[in-house]
């Protein structure tokens, strides 16, 4: 086993506990407040995103559903 | 969505505003279909677990430069509003919010990880029965396996059974009640869900694109028209066999599994039953080239059905091997209890290559469990 996958395993097992815990952002959504910084899949099956990678712009978040 | 988009494209065009969308669906995949129809290229995050613990959709809001919400919009003049919220100065930056990696591996892709997480998500629910976080992660991960190739359909009685604890836990949850709403009876819909799919893809199609694929087709309840009153079916227009002479499928050449939506109904109220049907092994199969499938209700007395006698047309394939569903929906009356309610199939199945294609009937009881 190379140092390299070693080093993959290791951080796979430590990043376990984020991936499967009950993660969740608990703020409320209300004006003041920072927008939960919780990082999730894209639609596009690109890396996952979060707000801080919208930092620098203003944004129009919008919550819905296509139903 | 598509007000804004109109509203906001020229914002968007000189880089002003960035509009970026966040789905709880739990198909992500149709909201996708939804996009390209619109002609929307949003970034759009997923959160089919709902660990934002949104309650209500849509939301809009508006968002500065270091991630603070700075306005929840309500009704009023979109432009107008942007182009105030536009005109605020960028504020001084403040330290990061700490990104925490929440990418999903339990909804994408690694089906033995989900299996883990299902594993501990179960064990957190049987040591405190009141999670419904717990309950409503799981009634997801239950129905994303169901939809996934060769899913088992007990997957979907479990997850419906999950998201009633969930909603049983919290009734004010409306993110987690859509998901029984979305396989419930008719009764019960605030609206019919995914109706508008075949238009999306015929518009697509017609301006020369290729619809998104979907990994599960939404049919029957998902696009089923609310009602505001049962929909009760006519006497029996002729009960297929009344004297019970087909000959049984004794061997279950054909397994079927029923699920109730919702998991417990109350007397006065309906649900909504989907009765699946499986060719079993590799070597049963169905014959479309004979007749369809029926299916005969025969509910007890002072029970209601919206259909009693339901046929299904084959496929046009001679053979063909596809789970086949069929849903009615059932009238529970005031102060019944728990029933069985008698049903039964009568379909040809072949075995084998060349094997022998039977016509049978297959008996079963419905379990509708009725709590108030």
């Amino acid at each position: 086993m190379s140092i390299r996958m070693i080093l993959c395993l290791a951080m796979m097992v430590l990043a376990w506990p984020l991936m499967a815990g009950p993660l969740r952002a608990s703020a409320e959504l209300a004006p003041g407040q920072p927008f939960p910084g919780l990082a999730l899949p894209s639609l596009d099956g690109g890396k996952p995103l979060s707000i801080e990678d919208f930092r620098g712009r203003k944004i129009a978040l919008h919550v819905f559903a296509s139903w | 969505m598509p007000g804004w988009h109109a509203a906001t494209q020229e914002f968007e065009a000189d880089g002003r505003l960035l509009n970026v969308g966040l789905i709880q669906e739990q198909h992500p995949d149709r909201a996708r279909l939804y996009l390209q129809w619109q002609g929307i290229e949003w970034p759009i995050m997923i959160d089919s677990l709902n660990r934002l613990d949104v309650n209500v959709v849509p939301i809009t809001l508006l968002i500065d430069e270091n991630g603070i919400i700075r306005k929840r919009v309500g009704r009023g003049d979109t432009r107008k509003i942007v182009e105030e919220f536009l005109a605020q100065p960028a504020p001084a930056a403040i330290p990061g919010n700490d990104a925490v990696a929440g990418h999903d591996p339990a909804i994408w892709g690694d089906a033995a990880q989900r299996d883990v997480v299902i594993d501990a998500l179960e064990k957190r629910l049987a040591a405190n029965p009141d999670d419904g976080r717990a309950a409503f992660e799981l009634g997801v991960l239950y129905r994303r396996r169901y939809d996934e190739a060769g899913g088992d359909p007990a997957d979907f009685e479990r997850a419906v059974a999950r998201w009633g604890r969930s909603v049983a836990v919290d009734p004010n949850q409306y993110i987690w009640r859509r998901r029984i709403q979305q396989y419930g009876p008719r009764l019960e819909k605030p609206y019919p869900f995914y109706d508008w799919v075949p238009t999306a893809r015929e518009e697509i199609r017609a301006r020369g694109e290729i619809p998104a694929e979907l990994i599960a087709e939404p049919g029957g309840a998902e696009i089923a028209q609310p009602i505001r009153s049962f929909d009760a079916a006519l006497p029996a227009n002729g009960e297929p066999d009344p004297e019970g002479k087909t000959l049984r499928d004794e061997a279950k050449f054909v397994v079927a599994h029923a699920t109730v939506v919702p998991h417990r109904v109350r007397p006065g109220k309906s649900a909504r039953v989907h009765v699946e049907f499986r060719p079993r092994g590799e070597q049963a199969h169905w014959n479309n080239e004979a007749g369809g499938m029926t299916l005969w209700i025969d509910p007890p007395d002072g029970w209601q059905v919206d259909r009693q006698r339901v046929e299904r047309p084959n496929p046009p394939e001679p053979v063909s091997h596809e789970p086949r569903r069929i849903e009615f929906e059932v009238q529970v009356p005031d102060g019944a209890g728990s029933v069985q309610l008698p049903v039964y199939a009568l379909y040809y199945v072949c075995l084998g290559e060349k094997g022998a294609c039977l016509y049978r009937r297959q008996d079963f009881g419905v379990a509708v469990t009725v709590a108030p």
